[in-house]
């Protein structure tokens, strides 16, 4: 019994000796095999461009008609301008109703993703009869092409403003609602009004400011859908798309061109200071206003009140249309070559008429291809 | 007799246990064993740093030179090719549309082109690495490390002509390694 115990207890030590030497040998040798890996390192910085090459469009809400060859009519926009002109709405109700407001859809135009580090919407309004009356609104912000709701700025026991017998310059920031320039290109601002005896209201000015890390634009309407008795009324800005809505002049043209007689067009681009213009075109798409007519164009391009290219001439016109359909013709502006230019341009528009009548326009545009580094 | 009886019950297990820590010292690398340390094949790539590459747009590509060397005794039984991004950006989270990236070899210096922003293989370049989203991790083909010369390898980022304004003013920073592991002997 004495002798075995000991002999039990070496083989025990034994046994946890070798134990001990091949764990220890096998983490090790695990640990050696395991470095055995060598590594060279490289670092890279890669950057893209702010704003990818591609096609901006901008369309005029300024025009100046001087088709009858007098002095030019101010057919500008109402609602875009803070110039008297305004646009007297349908008559709201003294409260608040989620069924009367009106809706206004901005034009587009902005390069995509591109962050959006300040959005405003400019609302100037004064009821139609002052000063006895007042009007108030609040504004949803929502998506144009889904009418999805973004955001509500105001309510109706909490109104974004008040115009008491007196014209309201109001502004609402809507930054938490347009973040990038995709929501900007698709924007619907619906604004609630009402007015304390029932009656219209006059809009001076419905605008969005838009800022962005590279440029200031200012969005303008492109459909103003008048619901303030609860009914839609929606009136389209003709030039921003070929959709049948078109312009007619308020003047006759001459069965001659003449430098006196023409259409001007203040197209409102925002390219960013800076950027890199590859080409620029403009869209333009007429007719007579009289079937039967003929109707013939040339224009001109301004940088502001210099003139920098003519396309066509009164003996070559860029084409001439007798149709009672729109005719599209796209003409390429090799001048505009600069963000300076491009957001300064005017395209001044020669008519003549076979009939001694009005023409009308659907599509006037200016296509920027541009990018940014 | 009885204490050689005990002695020679050991010894198996001493030698095993010898034999293993054997393989073990002499495998492991050590700062202080320089000799052995230097026994084992090293990689090393130049340029430390890549000339960054600015004002990316859809459809461009950038190339680079990298040299890759094995210093020290001993064989790669494999090399391969990771990329990190420092950051997230989308240039490396989209796979689709991010960064992409191809490696080839040639067996002399490339030339540069007329511009200095491209290169050339005067024979025919081996495909190292076929185009893939640049974060990741794969192992190279066709590498030849032999000796102690240079493996001149050009390296090309694409970003993809499918690439979206989502990309637009955006930066990634990245940490390509080589990693050699080593052939065990």
């Amino acid at each position: 019994m004495d002798s075995r115990r000991p002999d039990a207890f070496r083989r025990s030590l034994r046994r946890a000796a070798v134990l001990g030497v091949a764990v220890a040998a096998f983490v090790t040798t695990s640990a050696a095999l395991a470095s055995f890996t060598s590594t060279g390192s490289v670092g890279a910085t890669y950057v893209t461009k702010r704003v990818f090459l591609g096609v901006r469009s901008a369309w005029p809400w300024d025009v100046r008609d001087a088709s009858g060859g007098a002095a030019e009519t101010n057919s500008s926009d109402v609602l875009s301008y803070t110039d008297t002109l305004m646009a007297t709405t349908k008559s709201w109700s003294t409260t608040f109703a989620t069924t009367r407001f009106d809706d206004f859809d901005f034009s587009g135009g902005l390069p995509a993703g591109v962050p959006v580090t300040s959005a405003t919407f400019n609302f100037t309004f004064v009821p139609s009869r002052t000063p006895q009356d007042n009007a108030c609104f609040y504004i949803d912000v929502r998506r144009a092409s889904t009418n999805a709701l973004l955001g509500t700025h105001g309510s109706s026991g909490t109104p974004s403003g008040c115009a008491n017998g007196a014209q309201l310059a109001a502004t609402v920031d809507v930054s938490a609602e347009v973040t990038n320039t995709d929501i900007a290109n698709d924007l619907r601002i619906r604004v609630y009004a009402n007015n304390s005896t029932s009656r219209p209201i006059k809009i001076e000015l419905a605008t969005v400011t838009i800022t962005t890390p590279y440029a200031t634009a200012t969005l303008r309407e492109k459909r103003w859908d008048d619901e303030a008795n609860a009914v839609a009324a929606a009136t389209l800005w003709p030039f921003p798309a070929t959709d049948g809505t078109g312009y007619t002049t308020v003047g006759n043209f001459a069965t001659t061109f003449s430098t006196t007689r023409y259409v001007k067009f203040t197209p409102s681009a925002a390219v960013p200071t800076g950027a890199t213009i590859a080409n620029a075109q403009v869209q333009l798409a007429y007719k007579s206003a009289t079937a039967g007519d003929q109707t013939c164009w040339y224009f001109e391009v301004y940088n502001g009140a210099t003139l920098i290219g003519t396309h066509g001439s009164s003996a070559t016109p860029v084409s001439c249309n007798s149709t009672t359909s729109y005719v599209t013709d796209t003409v390429s502006v090799p001048e505009v070559n600069t963000s300076a230019i491009a957001n300064a341009v005017v395209l001044k528009v020669y008519m003549k008429n076979s009939g001694s009548r009005k023409a009308s326009f659907d599509l006037v545009q200016l296509d920027v291809n541009y990018f940014l580094d | 007799m009885t204490f050689l009886r005990r002695v020679l019950s050991a010894a198996p297990a001493l030698a095993v246990g010898a034999a293993v820590l054997a393989v073990g010292t002499s495998a492991a690398p050590s700062g202080k064993a320089r000799t052995l340390w230097q026994a084992h094949p090293r990689l090393v790539a130049r340029p430390a740093k890549l000339a960054a590459a600015v004002r990316l747009a859809p459809g461009d590509q950038v190339q680079r030179l990298v040299e890759l060397r094995r210093r020290g005794q001993g064989q790669f039984r494999a090399i391969y090719f990771v990329a990190r991004a420092k950051s997230q950006s989308p240039l490396t989270t989209d796979v689709q549309n991010g960064l992409h990236v191809e490696l080839r070899s040639c067996r002399k210096r490339w030339a540069p082109l007329r511009g200095g922003h491209a290169y050339r293989c005067s024979s025919k370049p081996a495909l190292v690495m076929s185009p893939r989203p640049v974060v990741g991790r794969t192992r190279l083909m066709h590498l030849r490390l032999k000796g102690q010369r240079a493996v001149h390898l050009r390296l090309v980022v694409s970003l993809p002509a499918r690439a979206g304004n989502a990309l637009q003013g955006k930066t990634t920073s990245l940490r390509y390694s080589f990693v050699g592991v080593a052939r065990t002997r």
